[in-house]
């Protein structure tokens, strides 16, 4: 607006630069205020993380701790399964929901995008509103199913009712319309079948879908909280999420050893965040995706 | 399609392929695979179906029988009917939870639209450095709550918090926030404006951006000011971009939990006694698994009607507004 009253009193041509300066300077400084607002509760939790005991308590915050503490992230290990256990648990649930997740939905998606049979536009819009029932009233039931399997506070009781969803079978029949026909009637021609199709021509050209799904489906099993809370009991087995809330709750102002705790459940999400970032925006965008 | 719809409820392959060759038989045979292509059809789709008749349907069936019965794991399930849902309605913890709850989405929904709409209508120029700055703003998305939670309660902490010692600048006395009744909720809030405020606006950026410029230059001949342009461009076309801001932030913010769990375990007095939070113990510390899976269902209904309201009212304003 202040800008539209700067335009009125100089004369047109120098008022738009003018104004054009107004709006360049105000847009650089609220992208700074949110960069700055978004960052720093990461950047005091990496300083926390190196600190000694007594410089946390130090009041006015310090941000450069004295010398850096290592100790604090070996001491994880020494008193919690955290790396030997927590970290590995998570990365193994995270593996193998990824890759059968990607195997699982791209099938379906192949078939609903590609292959006609009877029943397929019905069970596709059984699908899409699958995805309005909300997480919370299937996690009472499964939790029943795993446990009459026998399967609770193990990791396959996360691993299985993971293995295919309903947003991965979606997305990727999104992408897969979007891919030209004639790619595949030359590899018709030469007589390949669905699946050679499917796996030679189609799954090599969604490379950027499969990687936007993959990293999604990363952040989101990475992240999980309330199903390995819930379905897993001894600490060994805990996922890394869970074995923070342990910490939280058992050393609840240790706030150094819980900011190093938080700095390496965050790495693997940073590492595959930026190796994919250009992916998340656009695939974010295209499919409506949500978090 | 022919086939598909005079087979539209075979859903067994056996019965359906019949069907399909039946529909081929009739037509000139332009598709002598068609057989092949439907068994073909079954046998992509099947481990995704058989995954989801397991762990969405059989469960949605379990969840809703659980719902009508009393169970603590232990003995075996008592049917009884609607008594859940009729105990719900004289439970005080339940409507202090869903009081909790649809505060802290009143609280959420307005300071999560304003605030990053506002941001991506100033970032909403030619910038250079976008990449760098939407990067920094992803990165609370991509965080896990759990880990932001934890670092919240480090910075809202009422002694040595950095929030306090900022305050403390400019002679404000340290504040509890997460200990006192009145702060401990809007503190909650504000982890989560913050967590998804750098995506929505990104969301809103992308719908900015796909305004096209001419309207504004043609606005601007006629003399339009900034705040008219605003009013009957910028929002208007914005529509649909604030609808799905809004309906998946609604529908996140009524499951809110992980905040509640780690930051104050629904205190101080309850005041971050979330629905979700209520229904985790219910379920999973008190082992009323109907009671709970009775909450499950109304939230469930709740939600559906939510969306169903959103999805009214606002496609009714875009057709006004764009007519």
């Amino acid at each position: 607006m202040s800008s539209a009253d700067v335009s009125t009193r100089v004369p047109p041509a120098q008022g738009s630069q003018v104004a054009k300066r107004a709006r360049r300077l105000s847009g650089y400084v609220a992208l700074s205020f949110l960069a700055a607002v978004s960052l720093i509760p990461f950047a005091w939790m990496i300083s926390t993380s190196f600190k000694q005991r007594f410089e946390v308590f130090i009041y006015p915050p310090r941000w450069i701790p004295e010398s850096l503490q290592w100790d604090n992230y070996l001491s994880l290990w020494r008193d919690f399964p955290f790396w030997n256990n927590w970290i590995f648990n998570s990365f193994k649930i995270t593996i193998f929901v990824v890759l059968a997740q990607l195997l699982v939905c791209s099938m379906s998606a192949y078939a609903f995008a590609r292959l006609r049979f009877p029943g397929r536009d019905l069970i596709f819009y059984l699908y899409l509103g699958s995805m309005m029932v909300p997480d919370v009233v299937n996690l009472i039931p499964t939790f029943v199913l795993m446990r009459s399997l026998g399967l609770l506070d193990s990791h396959a009781s996360l691993i299985i009712p993971a293995l295919a969803s309903a947003i991965g079978i979606f997305m990727l029949r999104q992408f897969f319309l979007s891919i030209p026909r004639e790619l595949e009637d030359a590899a018709r021609v030469d007589g390949a079948g669905y699946w050679r199709i499917y796996w030679d021509v189609i799954l090599p050209l969604s490379k950027p879908a499969l990687a936007t799904l993959g990293v999604f489906l990363f952040i989101w099993t990475w992240t999980d909280f309330i199903t390995p809370l819930i379905f897993l009991s001894s600490p060994e087995k805990y996922t890394l999420t869970v074995g923070q809330a342990f910490i939280n709750g058992q050393r609840s102002s240790d706030w150094e050893r819980l900011m190093a705790a938080n700095v390496m459940s965050l790495i693997p999400l940073l590492i595959v965040y930026l190796a994919a970032q250009r992916h998340i925006v656009q695939g974010v965008t295209l499919t409506g995706l949500k978090g | 399609m022919a086939g598909t719809s005079t087979t539209g409820v075979a859903n067994e392959p056996a019965v359906a392929a019949a069907a399909a060759a039946d529909a081929s038989a009739k037509k000139p045979p332009r598709r002598p695979r068609l057989n092949k292509e439907t068994l073909a059809g079954y046998l992509f789709i099947a481990p995704g179906v058989i995954h989801s008749l397991l762990f969405i349907v059989f469960v949605l069936f379990v969840s809703a029988f659980l719902s009508l019965t009393r169970w603590d794991l232990v003995s075996s399930p008592e049917f009884i009917g609607i008594q859940n849902y009729v105990d719900l309605f004289s439970d005080e913890l339940f409507f202090i939870t869903i009081k909790n709850t649809v505060i802290f989405v009143l609280m959420f929904i307005p300071l999560t639209i304003t605030l990053s709409l506002s941001v991506a209508l100033a970032a909403n120029t030619k910038l250079r450095g976008l990449a760098f700055f939407r990067t920094a703003y992803f990165f609370p998305y991509v965080a896990s709550m759990v880990a932001v939670a934890i670092v919240f309660r480090w910075l809202f902490s009422s002694d040595y918090g950095l929030i306090n010692g900022f305050l403390g600048w400019f002679g404000i006395d340290p504040v509890n926030w997460l200990n006192s009744c009145s702060t401990a909720l809007p503190s909650i809030a504000f982890v989560s404006v913050w967590k998804g405020l750098g995506w929505n606006m990104t969301l809103f950026l992308a719908g900015l951006q796909g305004i096209p410029s001419h309207l504004y230059e043609a606005a601007a001949l006629d003399g339009a000011g900034r705040w008219r342009q605003f009013r009957d461009i910028t929002w208007p076309l914005l529509t649909p971009t604030t609808f799905f801001v809004l309906v998946t932030s609604v529908l996140g913010s009524f499951q809110v939990f992980d905040t509640a769990y780690l930051m104050t375990q629904g205190g101080p007095e309850r005041c971050t006694y979330t629905y979700l939070y209520y229904l985790y113990q219910q379920g999973f510390r008190f082992f009323n698994m109907g009671y709970a899976a009775a909450m499950a269902w109304l939230l469930f209904a709740v939600l559906i009607a939510v969306t169903f309201i959103q999805f009214k009212f606002l496609n009714k304003r875009v057709n006004y507004e764009l007519g």
